[in-house]
């Protein structure tokens, strides 16, 4: 997987420490607008308000509505596979990622223990590594490609919407040229390998991750991750 | 705050919006989003660190397509964050007249629900002039009914017609009398309710008073308003159940209490009003709110019903509601028009809906276009269809 410690270098510390202090401080600031100035007064009105019906209904909603998208399968079938796939992919890419970074610091630690097995069992994942990579790349293209193309779409289109259609294009591609000039890539293979490239790449995909997602999440539309399953919790999937 | 943060503007609202069907370039997502970056620009971080709140130049453009909106709620059904729409528009109309955002037609009609407690400027002793002489009004009774001003004061006729279904059903019933006023629907849609709580909270003691624990409601707004919001005004549940009357008839037809004349093979096409339909099926239950119009209909022998494409909770508004009849009768008349001109795709002899508003809104844009169609009411379409040795 083109995930390398080989990248983290000064800038992503530095890049990592300031955007998890921003992103905690949005999100403070979210919660504290929320609540009218009181975080309390919003955590408990939230919980008041999604166990009205029950802690079984809690997880019925949660499951349904926020896991597998209810409202959107009875409005779109097409609709909710898109969903489905984007928001998937995206969960399971990140947990890959984390998990083969676990892998790479075991490696880094223990090379020729438990941590090389680690390593090599990590490496029986790239296929799905880069089916989730591609499914992102071409999701969010043709949502890229839908606010830009179609007229009626467009009319409606903010700067905000396409801030962060284009932001989840860039930072999937990024990291699927490094991939691709790993010479690791499914479907590719070493046919393009060129390390430095590669390198060079996934450090960018690092630094526009950390820019466009992580720190703005709270500031922009991206807020949406965490708004809209806790208004659809509160709402109690809106039945 | 947080429902203006779901957000994700992925504009199914705007797809499903009447208005914007009418060719209007409103849009709830424009909305929350106007309405949460003025909430941002009062308190987000500029503002608490000056302590300087910005009015925001947007906010008249805002609030003029507020009073657009015909609050029929499918921008809520069809939101992908489950956004609770209808309530929010009406706090946002609320929060616009204390920032002294006020539309010329809403406050005046307003202003005469608040003296005369009915719409139509009509003296409030003439509400009853509609009910038959030799109509049987208990005193008091378990089962209430409460006409509604479009009944007493435009379509007596309506009245009548329910008032002879619950004379063959032998259930005594007690009524308001002039004592009944305004439900408020206008009020809240628009609002400007709270001045008038005082007459709500006494209608409902009224018919607590009165030993009702149903009441009966052939209006649809009238049905919401008493279902969603009297109990915000009354401090908690109502003392009695909130009926529509079309459940009544649909348990009468069940109880085989009530029988029907053959006719000559009519289709039928049911309109689901807003208010009686989306905005209360996650209070009455869908077998109220949308199945029991349609038993009756089907329990009818000779009548096909038909649907509307959308249907249901997902069914198109006519246009009346949200005081957009009143602010903007064009607008309403043209949504209208668009059911009207659909009709002919779908092929009917009947349009029948259980909203007296929508019934009076469509049957206006029938005339303009010119449509030879009946439009009905569900009550009065049973009442016709009775066998007359049940009258009473």
């Amino acid at each position: 997987m083109a995930v390398h410690a080989y990248t983290a270098g000064l800038i992503t510390d530095v890049l990592l420490i300031v955007s998890v202090i921003v992103l905690i401080a949005g999100l403070w600031h979210l919660i504290v607008r929320w609540g009218h100035r009181s975080p309390g007064r919003f955590f408990s009105s939230w919980a008041t308000e999604s166990f009205r019906g029950g802690g079984i209904a809690f997880l019925r909603v949660l499951l349904l509505d926020v896991l597998l998208f209810r409202r959107i399968w009875r409005r779109s079938k097409r609709r909710w596979v898109l969903h489905v796939a984007m928001f998937w992919g995206f969960i399971l890419l990140g947990a890959f990622t984390v998990v083969s970074l676990i892998g790479l610091i075991l490696a880094y630690l223990d090379p020729v223990g438990p941590g090389q097995a680690f390593s090599l069992y990590l490496a029986g994942f790239h296929l799905p590594y880069d089916l989730l990579g591609y499914l992102i790349l071409v999701g969010s293209g043709i949502a890229l490609g839908r606010r830009l193309l179609v007229k009626k779409v467009r009319e409606r289109t903010s700067f905000s919407d396409l801030f962060l259609v284009g932001s989840v294009f860039v930072i999937a591609l990024t990291g699927m040229i490094a991939e691709w000039y790993s010479g690791y890539a499914t479907m590719v293979g070493p046919v393009i390998t060129n390390w430095n490239l590669a390198l060079e790449f996934m450090s960018w995909h690092i630094y526009v991750a950390f820019l466009l997602f992580v720190m703005v999440l709270p500031w922009t539309k991206f807020r949406h991750i965490i708004t809209v399953p806790l208004t659809v919790l509160a709402r109690r999937g809106g039945d | 705050m947080l429902e203006l943060d779901a957000c994700t503007r992925c504009q199914e609202c705007v797809a499903a919006c009447p208005v914007v069907r009418a060719g209007i370039p409103d849009g709830a997502m424009e909305r929350i989003d106007i309405w949460r970056k003025a909430g941002t620009r009062s308190t987000g971080l500029i503002a608490r660190f000056l302590s300087k709140p910005r009015a925001g130049s947007d906010l008249p453009a805002l609030f003029e397509s507020l009073f657009r909106c015909t609050t029929c709620g499918i921008c809520s059904v069809v939101c992908e964050s489950g956004i609770l729409t209808t309530p929010l528009w009406e706090s946002m109309r609320s929060a616009g007249r204390e920032l002294g955002f006020r539309h010329t037609d809403v406050e005046r009609t307003a202003a005469v629900i608040m003296e005369k407690h009915n719409p139509y400027a009509m003296l409030p002793s003439t509400r009853t002039a509609w009910i038959p002489a030799d109509t049987r009004v208990a005193g008091s009774a378990p089962v209430g009914f409460f006409a509604g001003c479009t009944i007493a004061f435009r379509q007596p006729e309506l009245g009548r017609a329910a008032l002879r279904i619950l004379a063959r059903s032998n259930v005594p019933f007690c009524m308001l009398g002039t004592d009944e006023s305004c439900c408020g629907s206008f009020l809240f849609r628009t609002g400007s309710f709270e001045e008038y709580s005082s007459t709500i909270r006494a209608m409902i003691q009224d018919f607590q008073k009165r030993g009702v624990n149903t009441v009966l409601f052939p209006c649809a707004g009238c049905l919401k308003t008493a279902t969603v919001d009297w109990p915000k005004v009354y401090g908690g549940p109502l003392p009695f159940k909130t009926m529509p009357f079309s459940v009544f008839i649909r348990d009468l037809i069940r109880e085989k209490k009530v029988r029907f004349h053959s006719h000559s093979p009519r289709r039928v096409l049911y309109h689901d009003p807003c208010h009686g339909g989306r905005h209360l099926v996650h209070h009455l239950g869908k077998e109220w709110v949308f199945e029991a119009p349609r038993e009756i209909i089907q329990a009818i022998p000779g009548l096909e019903l038909v649907e509307f494409p959308e249907n249901r909770e997902i069914g198109v508004c006519c246009g009346a509601g949200g005081g957009v009849k009143t602010g903007h009768p064009d607008l309403s008349q043209k949504i209208a028009g668009e059911k009207i001109d659909s009709l002919s795709r779908i092929g009917a002899d009947i349009l029948a809906s259980t909203c007296p508003f929508c019934k009076r809104n469509l049957d206006d844009a029938r005339v303009t276009a010119g449509s030879a169609i009946e439009v009905l009411d569900v009550i009065e379409l049973a009442d016709r269809m009775m066998e007359p040795e049940n009258h009473a």
